[in-house]
């Protein structure tokens, strides 16, 4: 596979500059979209199953000697993140070809949506640490282009937001990378681990914060989150519904790598606490809020405090935890945006004072709607409480009792709040309505929510393989391991 | 890294992150693009002494490193676009409502504004 | 940024910049391909066309970009797919992605010549960014256009800019 991983790039791009030439037809662009995110995404399985059996996967560009050229490292955990990213995007490109909305049918859409993918898939593959940034800015550019794409003043104001923020977080991961790069003379990220735990401490703690503050604000923790809840509820829903799954995940990622792989057995209680405050003030504003998109957007602040909690306890145990969360996470939230992109496309809004009785007017509607919040809650049969219970579990072993006690306490208030949705929308009398019976919607909608809600269940039911995957990621991200990203001989 | 280069870096970080920390969009520009320059001039001096043009094979012996300069000109590229797209929107903005003045999140203000929210929510629990 | 009335039009500014015009799209032309060895490349080969389209902005006014021959989304586009093409077919040659060919040839009359395929790389580049600068400017002449009929007819128009 000489070039293999480069293609997981170049061919979004490649369809990109597809739609481009094929502006004027938006059959044309919708069928460049499918095909490539179609082959991107069989191949990043394939891919996946080549990781976890043959061993990690490296390409280098442009033919340099490996110092100074592009390298893309395909490890367990990169390869994971492109299948679940993939199908995601695959999964709300088709619905959003169902539901067919203003922007959807913008020239622009089809393009940007493909950047998108090239970046996020790039991101999940860089092999060193300017790359990762040059992969972030692909995929933060494309979200800018498909937040503001209507440009209603609604848009434009929690847009203007949420990039300002991204561009002052990219400032501050590039001047992250310089520092790093004056400081140990690499960004290869199989050679930082050994070149970091060279320097004096002070130094890297520095690098370790400024990063992760540049991390962290991707992935909205604590202090750095305000701008998730004001942007993504103007986002039409099934761009909400990629964010959400998938882009403050990508900043989970980098954490992961660069906490775990870089600074192991750094910034433990900043980080716990840090997790400890995004759990509350996420669901504490989720309670708070009178409308679904806002309630799921603090729902997404919320969570992210898992998986850093999961990440400040660290060890093998913690981050297995932490990569099944993301594994449940992802198709959770999704489905939970797509399946109110459903209830808004039928009644214009979202706000809860103006929904009611849903579950009469749909059952299966409400089904789909209870299965993830459920499983987000974390009760019992659904993927949630797995990923949850590894947390806790490993939270409980290190003693750690209070950061235990404040998750189950998030847990309630998330299932309260879920029941606040629930209560608001889909409980009590139908409307009157002069159109009563069921939904209407596109079929492609609901076919892709009963995908993807199948998918949260199919987490559940494997969740013994899943889980043993990853064991199996999380032993290869310790950093006591001799190739820790599978850098070694190309 | 000579301290000119430091203090010009300092100056252009110092007066960047004011002008970020403004409400006007126009500002705001002007603050990233001057955080943009001192990032890059930070890139630039990320690397090891000055020395001859880093192309291989011309006998060339005291090369300077060539991986920040590699860095800087895809830095700049980014800057460009980032700050075009934030142009395009700061017109937007400006044709929409005759400012470039970033607003308050209205549904939060709502919210906040709004005291028996709390109380209804207690009542259902 | 608004695009001046017939009237207030410099016509020393006009006959400048038609005389630039083609003095700068050699000079485009050259930076590009000068760019594989020394500075210069297709990046601010394509920013100088870009110039010359923002000069002939502020003197024809809207019109200048209004007769464009190509819609800049099919630049943009092609000029992507050029790059990426160039990356793409050492893939087919065994070579790694991006990997770049040199072929040193001896031309009658122009003596040896160094062709490198890193050129075409180049060349996409600058199709590409001149692409991006004509598709800004498209936008915001009809953001321009729309202001002005906003004025005259004194309604809201409503619509996208892009």
């Amino acid at each position: 596979m000489t070039g293999g991983l480069a293609l997981f790039v170049a061919a979004p791009l490649a369809g990109t500059a597809l739609c481009f030439v094929a502006a004027r037809s938006r059959t044309l662009q919708r069928s460049v979209a499918l095909v490539v995110a179609v082959g991107v995404t069989v191949a990043s399985i394939a891919l996946l199953v080549h990781v976890d059996t043959v061993g990690p996967v490296t390409t280098s560009m442009g033919g340099w000697p490996d110092a100074i050229s592009i390298t893309f490292v395909a490890d367990r955990l990169g390869a994971l993140m492109l299948v679940i990213g993939n199908v995601m995007m695959l999964a709300v490109l088709v619905y959003a070809i169902g539901q067919g909305s203003r922007d959807e049918q913008s020239p622009w859409y089809a393009p940007a949506y493909l950047a998108l993918i090239a970046g996020v898939s790039g991101a999940f593959l860089a092999g060193d640490l300017f790359n990762l940034f040059v992969c972030f800015e692909i995929l933060l550019m494309a979200s800018y282009v498909l937040l503001t794409l209507e440009g209603s003043d609604d848009q434009i104001r929690s847009g203007t937001t949420y990039v300002v923020l991204n561009v002052v977080e990219s400032l501050v991961l590039v001047t992250g990378v310089a520092l790093v790069f004056a400081t140990t003379g690499t960004l290869s990220m199989a050679e930082l681990p050994e070149r970091l735990a060279a320097l004096p401490d002070g130094v890297a703690l520095g690098l370790s914060l400024l990063l992760l503050v540049a991390f962290g604000l991707k992935a909205a923790v604590f202090p750095l989150f305000s701008w998730l809840p004001d942007s993504y509820p103007a986002a039409p829903s099934p761009v909400s519904a990629v964010f959400a799954g998938l882009l403050t995940k990508v900043g989970v990622y980098a954490i992961l790598r660069t906490q775990t792989q870089w600074f192991p057995d750094s910034n433990r209680t900043l980080l716990l606490v840090v997790a400890a405050a995004t759990m509350v003030v996420g669901v504490v504003g989720a309670i708070a809020q009178a409308d679904v998109k806002r309630i799921l957007s603090f729902h997404i602040v919320s969570q992210i405090g898992y998986m850093i909690a999961g990440i400040a306890l660290g060890g093998v145990a913690a981050v297995a935890a932490v990569v099944f969360y993301v594994v449940h996470h992802i198709p959770v939230k999704t489905s939970l945006f797509l399946v109110d992109g459903i209830v808004e496309q039928d009644e214009g809004t979202s706000a809860l004072d103006r929904l009611s009785g849903l579950a009469r007017r749909s059952g299966l509607l409400a089904v789909l709607f209870l299965v993830p919040a459920l499983s987000l809650a974390g009760l019992p049969p659904f993927s949630g409480f797995i990923g949850k219970l590894g947390v806790v579990t490993v939270g409980l072993d290190q003693g750690e009792w209070w950061i235990v006690a404040v998750a189950l306490v998030v847990s309630i208030l998330t299932l309260v709040s879920m029941m606040k949705i629930w209560t608001g929308a889909f409980w009590g009398a139908a409307p009157d309505t002069d159109r009563d019976g069921v939904l209407r919607h596109h079929p492609l909608m609901a076919a892709v929510t009963w995908f993807v809600v199948a998918l949260t269940l199919a987490v559940a039911l494997f969740a013994g393989p899943i889980y043993g995957f990853a064991e199996r990621t999380a032993a290869d991200l310790e950093p006591v391991a001799a190739t820790p990203s599978g850098g070694g001989a190309p | 890294m000579s301290l000119a280069q430091a203090a010009l870096i300092a100056v252009l970080f110092s007066v960047g992150t004011f002008l970020v920390l403004h409400r006007s969009l126009t500002r705001i520009i002007l603050g990233v693009g001057l955080l943009g320059n001192g990032v890059n001039l930070l890139i630039l001096t990320s690397g090891s002494v000055p020395g001859d043009a880093p192309i291989l094979g011309e006998g060339a012996t005291d090369l300077t490193d060539p991986v920040p300069q590699a860095l800087v000109l895809t830095a700049i590229v980014i800057g460009l676009a980032i700050v075009a797209f934030l142009l395009s929107m700061a017109y937007r903005s400006w044709t929409i409502d005759g400012n470039d003045v970033v607003e308050d999140d209205l549904s939060d203000r709502r919210i906040a504004a709004e005291p028996d929210v709390a109380e209804d929510f207690g009542e259902e629990t | 940024m608004s695009a001046r009335p017939a009237t207030t039009r410099s016509t020393i500014l006009s006959l400048t910049v038609s005389g630039l015009t083609p003095v700068l799209l050699l000079v485009a032309v050259f930076v590009t391909f000068r760019g594989h060895n020394a500075p210069g490349g297709g990046f601010a080969g394509g920013l100088i066309v870009g110039i010359v389209l923002v000069l002939r902005y502020l003197t024809d006014g809207t019109d200048a970009v209004r007769r464009l021959p190509v819609d800049p989304i099919v630049v943009i586009g092609c000029g992507l797919l050029l790059a990426l093409a160039t990356g793409a077919v050492p893939l087919l040659f065994g070579a790694s992605f991006l990997e770049s060919a040199i072929w040193k040839l001896d031309l009658p009359l122009v003596g040896p010549v160094k062709v490198v395929s890193s050129a075409l790389f180049d060349l996409g580049v600058f199709v590409l960014v001149t692409g991006v600068v004509a598709a800004i400017l498209v936008a915001l002449a009809e953001a321009d256009d729309e202001a002005r009929r906003g004025e005259v007819g004194a309604a809201d128009a409503e619509g996208d800019d892009r």
